[in-house]
């Protein structure tokens, strides 16, 4: 089921009303099958998949506690079955695809298999979400729960199943134990932060994303032209992921969850560390605690730290997708980590420092939209002077189009950033109830009026 | 995990109105759109544009369909073969039947002057797919081909609607804010190329199209994919035609044209080929195409279906099921070769 359908709106209603009208001792269940039926939608034999995972981790579990002795087998057996699920649905393809390539280098005659296997939607946050429970109980953080109900919860919880943010099991499954209760003012910045989080995805989003498609269409676009076109796909990337997550987090709040905040105004990033301290924050540490630290992060001098950095950001790439393009990407910042950290912060304009953050997050937009490598390579090779005053022109006004649909976006991160500073509580939040009633109802006559008549899945769910 | 404790009663009452308040909050967002009522009887009114014109052009054959219309048939070319202001071509883009319907009934059949032919461009099951594309922009724009009262429209269309069909119907008909949509977008539009280019183009005058060249299709890179109507075929219910038929509005197409004494001839068009030949059809829909070619026979209107032409091939093509605008005007005459008999 996708969130912007007015099945899912029938459906949260429904799941809202019997959640909060069953005892207290029923509602973790009810939200279970319901993120089932939720999953399992359009496609049920994914569910499959989901439960395959959800035993795995639930037995390695239990089994690392029951026979200690045996703790590593049952923890490499969890993390396993994640990584053999990921790798089969997600790289086999990739894999046959290159093996084919190499041999065909080689001068062997080998065909193409027809047999392609079907990714999953959101596959790799739920394996990643089942490998952090499997870690942190054999790195004792957390116990293994005897619940069933209450880890398959944890896993399939719906409004962040898809696309996250991937939550951890040491801050989401105290919160599936505790009692919850109906909290009016909760409930209250849960349907905020969904209508936010729409207006991001209807309004913003799949209107920059017609200007976007647009020049990734084109075969040979000019320097304007395609920069414009990246630009565009920067502001459709984060307004789409973070719409979602707006959306997943209002959802959670309406049943009385807190998931951990995702972005927090990327593209106002100081630097490159910065930029992934602000930009996919729920994996970006899942990387820095599971891979980077335990790798050795930076305490074993520079040319470490570097190859750990390198390795954490190759990985982050192609748990993006199965392409040489996101490997790229990883590849990408992960370089401009490693030289950030050598070159170390210099005394200039914060704005300066903003703007060329900015800049290097759009080189990297351009390799992880543009899937062939041949035609990136003659992106980067684009002369400026090259260009038609009418590509200048229309280049210009694409900007001032993606410009105009992102005010919304431009005055939330100023005011957020804003209140970040003074020490206010982050958000629409710190407003009046009042004026948030009127902003989420110009938001949503927004969406009545600007949203495109048909909206494109969330970027996210393909990975 | 903490046992239940019994609420009291102050604490119930806040709960209360903290729940009051959040109904509230949630009415005040969604109710202020739907007071705004861009028209007043609750639809777009219809548009007399084709109608005036039909009336003075006054056209012996009329084409209707969509974008599977307009990119095989040029209007010079049909001037040039059969004669100035011989022919008229009714299209909108995305249209399926309904729009079909309406058009030729208010604004071909409602004509003072009869044309002898008129073509209906249509792809595979569409015929009787009544509710395809009748939402959002696609129900503006058969409310301009609509008058008030068009009860078989609704008849046909009631009749096939699922669920979620009927909600989203109903959706549009609560907020009909929306139908300001097209003035919103191109405000947004027209500001963006003030910006660009101050004095570029007044407000009200089409913005933009100068660079309409630089996305012409033929600059962008292969477009194998048929678009959204080629995705949805996998319902075997679509390819029942007997059971399609008198919840559809083809029957009443059909008698439309019979009472106003003009030809009806449906025209099918043929799908993205591929490289090897013609694309692949399966059985239930080669059974379907026979039933509807037997149901029109029967009927009095014509058929005739280009799967399969020989000089249809995929360069031909552009994206999806789209004729290459190079090749438009031969795609023209082949139409005059295979259907000269409706032109003598």
């Amino acid at each position: 089921m996708i969130f912007q359908s007015l099945d899912f709106l029938i459906f949260l209603a429904g799941v809202f009303a019997v959640h909060w009208l069953l005892p207290w001792r029923w509602r973790n269940f009810v939200l279970m099958m319901a993120s089932y039926f939720f999953y399992g939608y359009i496609h049920p034999w994914f569910l499959l998949l989901l439960w395959f995972v959800t035993v795995a981790v639930y037995v390695s579990g239990l089994a690392m506690e029951r026979w200690p002795m045996h703790r590593r087998a049952f923890f490499l057996c969890g993390i396993g079955a994640c990584l053999g699920m990921l790798g089969t649905f997600k790289y086999f393809n990739f894999f046959v695809d290159n093996v084919v390539s190499a041999a065909r280098l080689m001068g062997l005659g080998v065909s193409q298999p027809a047999f392609r296997i079907a990714l999953p939607v959101g596959i790799s946050f739920f394996a990643f979400q089942g490998m952090s429970y499997v870690i942190d109980v054999y790195r004792d953080d957390i116990h293994a729960r005897r619940s069933f109900i209450d880890v398959a919860l944890f896993k399939a919880f719906f409004p962040q199943l898809v696309a996250g943010p991937i939550e951890r099991a040491t801050h989401f499954l105290p919160q599936i134990e505790r009692r919850r209760t109906l909290q009016p003012e909760v409930v209250i910045d849960g349907i905020f932060l969904i209508v936010w989080g729409f207006f991001k995805k209807l309004v913003v989003a799949d209107n920059v994303s017609l200007i976007a498609n647009k020049v990734f269409m084109l075969a040979d676009p000019g320097f304007p032209l395609l920069w414009a076109g990246v630009f565009a796909f920067c502001v459709q990337i984060y307004a789409d992921f973070s719409g979602y997550t707006d959306i997943a987090r209002g959802t959670a709040k309406l049943f009385g969850f807190n998931l951990i905040e995702n972005f927090r105004n990327p593209y106002l990033a100081s630097s490159p560390v910065d930029f992934w301290r602000r930009w996919h924050i729920s994996l970006s540490t899942w990387f820095r605690d599971y891979v980077y630290i335990p790798l050795g992060g930076n305490r074993e001098g520079r040319l470490l730290g570097a190859r750990n950095v390198m390795i954490t950001f190759l990985l982050s790439g192609l748990w993006h997708g199965a392409s040489w393009n996101y490997v790229l990407w990883g590849a990408y910042w992960g370089l401009l980590i490693v030289a950030y950290n050598n070159i170390g912060e210099r005394r200039t304009w914060a704005a300066w420092k903003i703007f060329l953050t900015f800049i290097l997050a759009n080189i990297g937009w351009l390799i992880f939209r543009e899937t062939d490598l041949h035609q990136l390579i003659r992106d980067f090779t684009l002369r400026p002077t090259a260009a038609s005053p009418l590509e200048w022109r229309a280049g210009l006004y694409f900007v001032c189009m993606v410009l105009i649909y992102s005010t919304p976006l431009i005055v939330s991160m100023y005011l957020t950033e804003r209140a970040a500073k003074t020490g206010e509580v982050r958000g629409v939040s710190a407003n009046s109830l009042v004026r948030r009633t009127v902003v989420s109802a110009a938001l949503f006559a927004g969406i009545l009026l600007l949203r495109t008549s048909s909206s494109g899945e969330f970027i996210y769910f393909r990975f | 995990m903490s046992a239940a404790t019994p609420q009291s009663p102050e604490r119930s009452r806040r709960r209360s109105i903290g729940l009051g308040t959040a109904f509230l909050v949630l009415a005040a967002i969604l109710v202020p759109p739907a007071l705004y009522r861009p028209t007043l009887h609750g639809k777009l009114p219809f548009s007399r544009d084709t109608l005036d014109e039909i009336n003075s052009i006054r056209p012996d054959y009329v084409f209707i369909g969509n974008s599977m219309l307009a990119t095989r048939i040029d209007e010079p070319t049909l001037h040039e073969r059969l004669g100035k202001d011989c022919c008229y071509v009714l299209w909108t883009g995305g249209a399926e039947s309904a729009w079909d319907h309406q058009a030729l009934k208010n604004d071909v059949i409602a004509a003072e002057h009869r044309p002898k032919v008129v073509f209906v461009f249509f792809r595979d099951t569409y015929l009787t797919r009544v509710n395809y594309r009748t939402n959002d922009v696609y129900w503006w724009k058969i409310e301009r081909v609509s008058h008030d009262s068009e009860p078989e429209l609704l008849r046909a269309m009631r009749a096939s609607r699922s669920w979620q069909e009927r909600l989203e119907y109903d959706f549009g008909l609560l907020y009909p804010i929306q139908k300001r949509r097209e003035t919103a977008t191109y405000a947004i539009a027209w500001l963006a190329s003030q910006m660009a280019a101050p004095g570029s183009a007044p407000y009200g005058e089409p913005v933009a199209v100068a660079y309409n060249d630089l996305f012409s299709l033929e600059r962008f890179k292969g477009i194998e994919a048929a678009d959204d109507a080629a995705a949805d075929q996998d319902d075997a219910a679509l390819y029942d035609f007997d059971a399609a038929l008198p919840r559809s509005l083809l029957p009443s197409m059909v008698t439309l044209a019979r009472h106003a004494g003009i030809q009806l001839v449906f025209v099918r068009v043929q799908r993205r080929p591929t490289v090897d030949g013609p694309p692949s059809q399966r059985p239930e829909l080669v059974r379907y195409i026979a039933r509807l070619k037997d149901y029109l026979a029967g009927n009095g209107a014509g058929f005739y279906d280009f799967t399969g032409d020989p000089e249809l091939t995929l360069d031909h093509y552009m994206d999806g099921d789209h004729i290459r605008e190079s090749w438009r005007a031969a795609s023209t005459e082949l139409f005059l070769r295979r259907l000269h008999r409706y032109f003598q």
